[in-house]
């Protein structure tokens, strides 16, 4: 498979959908398949299910699903149902939200992190 | 000891700053700003409500307000943090919760800057209330008075059973429980036989 | 164990309270009010009002001390400040300046 030299915890699932690494997709992806991207894409990815960002990926995109592990590159907005993954030697900006959100070690990300901590904003001081 | 590190216990609460050239652990509450040259940790009843700066983060507890860390931030399972956080490498468990913005830069961060040896010209962030009684003169020795021996001496075994009320099963409630300290000074001072 | 600890390398300013005992092997500055024991190790320093239940000195403390249900000023302790006890112990060796006020509750 063209994507099975790419280190990545990818490596051992079978994705039916890749955007492969010399592919670039502009504008709205919407899907129901694990998507596996290794090119790039810009615009809006509405899946229910996972996207996987490859390491070799770029994506520059709204993001709206259950699931999203990043190993490559992603800059923009993510609204996860479950569960964001950034894996070690990725690279991201943006804003993500979602019950689950795991950052490993290696992993780096700058911008605004959504998630529900019970803690209320308005504490009285 | 020399060695001994520095501990928040559970039902202790510290309002002010912690600077410290030495591991830091918080089981009880912190209400202001800790620093440290080394690793602040706040355990998992812990409560930090204010400010961190150090060169490793680990919070397992909840931290409310902002983080800077010069080497590494870790927001274990149990760990919660609401307000921003700027480090260059940065863990996050599954179970881990983070609202806020988090900076990740590997540029030479600006060294943490701690005070430990005293000050004499900043007041506690204004927030001490009570004016400390501090003598400066040049101290002399007393009169030494004859111990009157076995008087007191008894009933002082170290108190190593005094309670310690866990603070209260808090996991995420909407306003985390004091660890209620909040006893007033006269009722410490009516309160002691 | 539930001792909270002022490492020797550790500096509080501000108000330390709560029903742990606290052990100074630092430098704390501003308020100590405890429902429990304060002990202070050499080389620790105290510089502030302290209430606690026993106060044990072995390093330096520069305050007032009110409410404590005991005192005691070991060899190697120095406390410049007014003492209000129940009961009090300067060991031989101690620095001591200050008023001590015994609370006399019974006889």
């Amino acid at each position: 498979m063209f994507w099975s030299d790419n280190p990545g915890v990818n490596m051992s699932r079978d994705f039916e959908a890749v955007i492969g690494k010399d592919i670039v997709i502009k504008g709205e992806i919407e899907g129901t398949q694990d998507l596996l991207v290794e090119g790039r894409v810009e615009g809006t990815v509405r899946l229910q299910s996972e996207l996987v960002v490859g390491p070799a990926g770029l994506v520059d995109a709204e993001v709206e699903g259950p699931a999203m592990t990043v190993e490559g590159q992603f800059n923009g907005t993510a609204n996860c149902g479950d569960l964001i993954t950034l894996a070690a030697g990725c690279h991201g900006t943006g804003e993500l939200k979602a019950p689950r959100i795991v950052i490993e070690e290696g992993a780096a990300f700058t911008g605004t992190l959504n998630m529900e901590t019970g803690i209320q904003d308005g504490r009285g001081e | 000891m020399a060695d001994r590190i520095t501990e928040i216990g559970p039902a202790s609460l510290v309002k002010g700053e912690i600077e410290a050239q030495e591991d830091v652990s918080v089981f009880g509450r912190v209400e202001g700003i800790v620093k440290s040259t080394e690793t602040v940790t706040i355990e998992e009843e812990g409560l930090v409500d204010g400010e961190i700066e150090a060169a490793n983060v680990v919070v397992a507890g909840v931290m409310i307000g902002n983080i800077r860390a010069t080497a590494r931030v870790d927001v274990l399972e149990t760990g919660v943090v609401q307000g921003d956080i700027a480090t260059p490498v940065m863990v996050l468990l599954d179970g881990g919760a983070i609202k806020g913005r988090l900076v990740m830069d590997d540029s030479a961060p600006e060294p943490v800057r701690v005070n430990t040896t005293g000050t004499r010209s900043r007041p506690a962030a204004g927030r001490v209330t009570g004016q400390p009684t501090v003598s400066r003169t040049a101290p002399r020795p007393a009169a030494q008075t004859k111990s009157t021996g076995a008087t007191g001496r008894a009933t002082v075994a170290a108190r190593t059973d005094v309670k310690s009320r866990p603070t209260a099963s808090r996991r995420y409630a909407e306003e985390p429980a004091p660890v209620e300290t909040s006893r007033r000074d006269t009722d410490l001072l009516d309160g002691n036989d | 164990m539930a001792d909270t600890i002022i490492g020797s390398k550790t500096r509080v300013n501000g108000v330390i309270s709560g029903r742990d005992r606290l052990v100074v092997a630092g430098l704390v500055e501003g308020q100590v009010a405890m429902e429990a024991d304060v002990l202070v190790e050499a080389p620790g320093r105290v510089e502030a009002s302290v209430r606690a239940q026993g106060v044990f000195v072995h390093g330096t403390v520069n305050g007032e001390v009110a409410g404590a249900a005991k005192v005691e000023i070991a060899t190697d302790g120095r406390m410049i400040g007014d003492v209000r006890t129940g009961r009090i112990l300067i060991s031989d060796g101690a620095v001591f300046k200050g008023r001590v006020e015994m609370d006399v509750t019974e006889g």
